[in-house]
């Protein structure tokens, strides 16, 4: 599985890696525009082909995601859902949990994970 | 939540607290080099009697009702007066630099300690002040630059007030902050129930800093300890309304975020009726009547089995 790479003038901003039926996205930069779009089209490309059943998004390196961030992100989410695919944050830093409830931001139907270890039990779980 | 004190009494602050310099704190006393030349002048005569301008200070000294206080072991006593000898010499020397402002600035540190007043200070210094004066009165010794000397000799003794000042203003400030630092903590007491369970009960009053300090303590507990649980009870807050509510919920869901589960226990009939008639969203709120149940529930979550043992 290949990590988002700047093939096209784009820096990184994730590594997916693959483990078992489950991909890792391990988030490191922003999730603008184009960004946002990459990371999607991995994922969904992913699931479609079907390399994977879930997909445990890892926030840990993170420190802020903005509101268009976490738009994007939860688009993301209902995506992979579309395609059948189950999927679990993990690893929010204190800060970044506090910000996105101030900012009002719709969490309840999120399925969250203290690590990507748990995430992928709790993937695993929900795909079998 | 410990934080330390920005500046420590063994340094300056640095210019980043807003602590000026040594020519800028020249230049707001309109201090020139003449006049520290001149201060140094006087020096020249006053240095070799400050024996007995200290004793006549501790005439005026013994008076004060802070003196017995401060001044009940002779020992002290003569060590105060030797450090006043190397304040007066060091003043006489006029040589404005970081050592000398740090000098003052730990003066104002030692009086801030104590818990000496600003007022007990700022009249000693007029005491001393007008002691000098009086030396002064004979004019022969500068002739004409006689009055700009006393002026020069003022001016400076201003601005080690005005040291001094600042930093008891930042002890004190400082001082406060612990407190109100200390008292958070106290307010927010997060306890390890298991090693992955944790209960803060809440007592009191929740108001919006208090909400905040509260949100805050935990999050950053779930993330040090990899809470798998989180107990919140509130049978002891005092008033629970909308914002309250809105509150607890948000820290719940904050919590959940973090992949920790959150539990509400200790809702009273009125709470649960409060919350309902207000039409508040607790979609996806654990509660639990009682805080034993929600014990309960949180070691089985983490496969804790609770059993009595013999008789």
């Amino acid at each position: 599985m290949p990590s988002i790479a700047d093939q096209d003038g784009l820096a990184a901003n994730a590594v997916i890696s693959r483990v078992g039926r489950v991909l890792v996205a391990r988030l490191v930069g922003d999730l603008h525009g184009q960004h946002l779009t990459r990371f999607q089209d991995e994922l969904l490309g992913a699931i479609r082909r079907g390399q994977a059943r879930g997909v445990v998004i890892d926030l840990s390196a993170i420190d802020l995601l903005d509101d268009i961030e976490f738009a994007g992100l939860r688009a993301t989410l209902q995506m992979l859902g579309l395609l059948g695919a189950t999927s679990v944050l993990s690893g929010l830093k204190p800060a970044l949990a506090a910000a996105l409830i101030a900012s009002g931001a719709e969490v309840d139907d999120l399925t969250t994970a203290r690590s990507v270890e748990e995430g992928m039990k709790l993937t695993e779980a929900r795909t079998t | 939540m410990k934080t330390t004190s920005k500046w420590h009494p063994s340094t300056l602050p640095s210019q980043a607290d807003g602590a000026p310099s040594p020519s800028s704190l020249l230049a707001r006393h309109r201090i020139t080099e003449e006049d520290l030349e001149l201060v140094r002048k006087l020096g020249a005569d006053l240095v070799p009697q400050l024996g007995k301008f200290i004793e006549q200070f501790y005439l005026w000294l013994a008076d004060q009702p802070e003196y017995r206080e401060f001044f009940s072991n002779i020992d002290r006593v003569h060590a105060v007066q030797r450090a006043q000898v190397g304040y007066w010499e060091r003043f006489f020397g006029a040589n404005i630099d970081d050592s000398y402002l740090l000098e003052r600035w730990q003066v104002g540190m030692r009086h801030a300690e104590i818990g000496l007043s600003l007022g007990t200070y700022c009249a000693s210094v007029d005491v001393a002040l007008s002691i000098f004066a009086d030396e002064l009165a004979d004019p022969k010794i500068l002739g004409d630059a006689h009055p700009r000397a006393v002026r020069a000799m003022t001016k400076l003794l201003h601005l080690d007030m005005a040291v001094v000042v600042d930093v008891y203003t930042r002890a004190e400030l400082d001082k406060r902050g612990r407190q109100a630092r200390a008292l958070n903590e106290m307010s927010t007491p997060v306890t390890a129930l298991a090693d992955e369970i944790l209960l803060l009960p809440i007592v009191g009053i929740v108001d919006s800093q208090r909400a905040q300090d509260i949100m805050t303590s935990v999050l950053s507990r779930v993330a040090e300890v990899r809470a798998r649980m989180f107990i919140i009870d509130i049978s002891g807050v005092a008033v629970v309304d909308t914002a309250v509510a809105n509150y607890l919920i948000k820290v719940a869901r904050a919590t959940r975020l973090m992949g920790c589960r959150c539990i509400l226990s200790g809702l009273s009939p009125a709470v649960a009726q409060t919350v309902i008639e207000l039409g508040i969203d607790v979609t996806g709120l654990e509660t639990r009547a009682t805080l034993r149940d929600a014990i309960e529930e949180g070691y089985r979550a983490v496969g804790i089995e609770l059993r009595a043992t013999g008789g």
